[in-house]
């Protein structure tokens, strides 16, 4: 795979200061993030947060396998569901808390990685991608045919959560969403901590050169069976936290919404649209898309071209976009993607790099 | 033993259809090494070509007698057109200007694109299932206790013509032979004088063409259509190409018959339920015990 070439280091040596400005910067922004629920009363934003949250973390554990070890999943479905579902059957059936079952979730998210690993990896390039959702898609059939252990189609619904109680004191009832908000920091901060630390790793180093060119890699001794595993099962471990998180936050799952090809697909663009193999990249991507997304469903960018008076609401073209756009969030999303990968095909952190290279150097 | 023939001959009927689609992505992936993820919503264009268009046309002429059947000709030919430009566009804006990138970046695009269709299909013909036209009267046809219709004759007959024509333009003509040549090493190809660009435009156009074809034979036999119809029946010919050994005709011919013929009778047993999954598992074997396919030649794939 070329694709790390062609995103270029940025020119550190030339500008120390501006590393320094955007390492307080972010540092800021992570302490600003804790204070937040303190001052912000708004589900709304809430809400938001912690679906960026997620999808950060979603999108930052593909980026683990298919960015640093280029072996593109688009079978990550499997792994969000398996968190997801075990947590939710978990709690469901067996009354297992949730700050446990996202644990056995994790476990059994790498019991299916270790098996999914190890046959679809002896395939590469685009055989891997077309094995992946195989059997992605043979999870999310399984799910919706095994309706004595999984419900089904109905999907699992939970109506309530136990308080958590740690040392005789209540620590929160899960009723507002301030408590999902830590847990979904907490996560993103863990798997963006993750990345770092397997970037700079000697771990790191074999994924990279596994990307770079898998028989070279081969040929100095790198076991590319086992290192694919390594990285998928981290990969995976941390996708089912985001799948346990979303499935408690939302409380009801079924199998296309956990399981489906499109949340597969979905991760794969977070990436693609911040920039593969960087650790920025799956965070701009998620804060970008999950409030185009959002806006788009509640139609809330109609409203405000109407507001503006770019286009009246009485007119065709006003009531076509109130009609239509609010189901068109994928539809853009399919127009991004083509633009990006024309466009950026780093992504928009390798299109900044690039940028600030490019001045770098004249 | 009836059952048996009468699963058989669905099989038989259906794998037809999944054949249509895996030529279309048997000679993209060949020449290209490109899983073009949006042929199936071509499939899905062709289909609302042939709802639209049928509607109309039964209108007009009926659905009897000869007037009908030259209308469902017509049709077929209008849906092909349609889809032939539609291919032609896609690989024009999607694709060529990334000819010389990583194979997997056109991938991701080709995924793009398929959302666009996908969700562009949602918005212009409306998500909720539309009942496809009968072009023409349906007969069923019993043959010693295995029933069948004239559609599933249709639909086989069609599907053999259109199969021999390929075969055809594959292996009798002056274009199937760049077609080739470039599919075996574009680089050389193109310093033969090929012009490489105009071959590959012209395969996306044939495949295409095909999705069209299968998109109106599919409404026929499964008259329920909407916009993310064609996901699945694109992804199961994709496997079907893959079963067959990926770069040939007939390979790609019999992948689709055994995928249909496969799911037919998962379809009639008691498994019935997991029905869309079989093709993958398929898949998935086929890929670990002998990932050349069953008429495809073994080479160490190189990504």
């Amino acid at each position: 795979m070329m694709e790390a070439q062609t995103i270029p280091k940025p020119i550190i040596p030339r500008f120390p200061s501006l590393k320094f400005i955007l390492r307080a910067v972010a540092v800021l922004i992570v302490a600003a993030l804790f204070f937040v629920p303190n001052y912000v009363e708004d589900t709304y934003i809430l809400h938001m947060m912690i679906l960026i949250f997620i999808n950060v973390v979603m999108g930052s554990s593909w980026n683990i396998l298919g960015g640093y070890t280029g072996q593109y999943s688009v079978g990550h479905a499997a792994y969000f569901g398996a968190g997801a579902y075990t947590t939710m059957l978990l709690l469901q059936y067996k009354q297992v808390a949730p700050w446990y079952g996202v644990w056995v979730g994790a476990a059994a998210a790498l019991v299916v990685a270790v098996i999914i690993g190890s046959i679809c990896f002896r395939l590469r390039g685009p055989y891997f991608v077309l094995a992946s959702i195989a059997v992605a898609e043979i999870f999310r059939v399984a799910t919706l045919n095994l309706k004595d252990i999984t419900n089904g189609a109905e999907g699992v619904l939970i109506t309530e959560i136990p308080p958590l109680v740690i040392g005789g004191r209540l620590i929160t009832d899960w009723a507002s969403k301030v408590p999902f908000y830590y847990i979904g920091l907490v996560f993103a901060l863990l798997i963006i901590g993750v990345t770092w630390l397997v970037r700079n790793s000697k771990l790191g180093y074999y994924f990279q050169a596994i990307r770079e060119d898998q028989d070279a890699a081969h040929s100095l001794g790198i076991g590319l069976t086992f290192y694919k595993n390594v990285a998928l099962a981290i990969s995976a471990i941390f996708t089912s936290l985001a799948g346990s998180l979303y499935a408690v936050y939302v409380g009801f799952i079924d199998p296309s919404t956990v399981l489906g090809l499109d949340v597969s697909v979905q991760i794969v663009i977070i990436c693609i649209i911040g920039g593969i193999g960087t650790i920025t990249g799956p965070v701009v991507g998620a804060v970008l898309l999950v409030p185009l997304s959002e806006a788009l469903r509640s139609n809330m960018i109609t409203d405000l071209l109407i507001k503006v008076g770019i286009v009246g609401e009485e007119t065709r073209m006003g009531l076509f976009l109130k009609e239509h756009l609010s189901q068109a969030h994928v539809l853009i999303y399919g127009i991004l993607v083509v633009v990006t990968i024309l466009y950026m095909p780093a992504g928009i952190v390798g299109f900044v790099r690039r940028m600030t290279a490019r001045k770098a150097r004249a | 033993m009836q059952t048996l023939l009468q699963n058989l001959l669905n099989g038989i009927a259906a794998g037809s259809i999944y054949a249509l689609i895996a030529l279309g992505y048997t000679m993209v992936y060949g020449i290209l090494k490109l899983i073009n993820f949006a042929h199936g919503d071509i499939f899905m264009i062709g289909s609302f070509v042939g709802y639209y268009a049928g509607n109309w046309a039964s209108g007009k002429l009926g659905t009897t007698g000869v007037a009908a059947t030259v209308s469902a000709a017509g049709i077929m030919i209008l849906s092909m057109i349609v889809c032939g430009t539609l291919g032609y566009l896609n690989e024009r804006i999607a694709y060529r200007p990334l000819r010389n990138a990583p194979r997997i970046a056109s991938l991701i695009t080709a995924i793009g694109v398929s959302f666009f269709l996908e969700y562009g299909g949602q918005m212009v013909f409306g998500p909720d299932p539309k009942f496809f036209p009968t072009l023409v009267p349906k007969n069923v046809i019993n043959l010693g206790g295995v029933v069948t219709t004239n559609y599933q004759l249709i639909v086989l007959a069609v599907a053999l013509v259109f199969m021999g024509l390929l075969q055809y333009i594959v292996y009798g003509t002056k274009f199937g032979r760049a077609m080739r040549a470039v599919s075996f090493n574009f680089e050389t190809a193109s310093l033969m004088g090929i012009p490489t660009d105009r071959v590959i435009s012209t395969t996306f156009i044939i495949g295409s063409m095909l999705a069209g074809v299968a998109g109106i034979l599919y409404g026929l036999s499964y008259p329920r259509i909407d916009p993310l119809m064609g996901i699945l029946p694109g992804l199961k010919a994709f496997v079907a190409a893959v079963l067959g050994g990926i770069v040939n005709v007939p390979g790609a011919v019999v992948g689709g018959l055994v995928i249909g013929i496969i799911e037919a009778f998962v379809g009639g047993s008691q498994y019935s339920n997991y029905r869309d999954a079989i093709a993958f598992v398929i898949l998935i074997v086929i890929l670990l015990v002998r990932p050349s396919g069953l008429f495809g030649k073994y080479e160490a794939e190189k990504v």
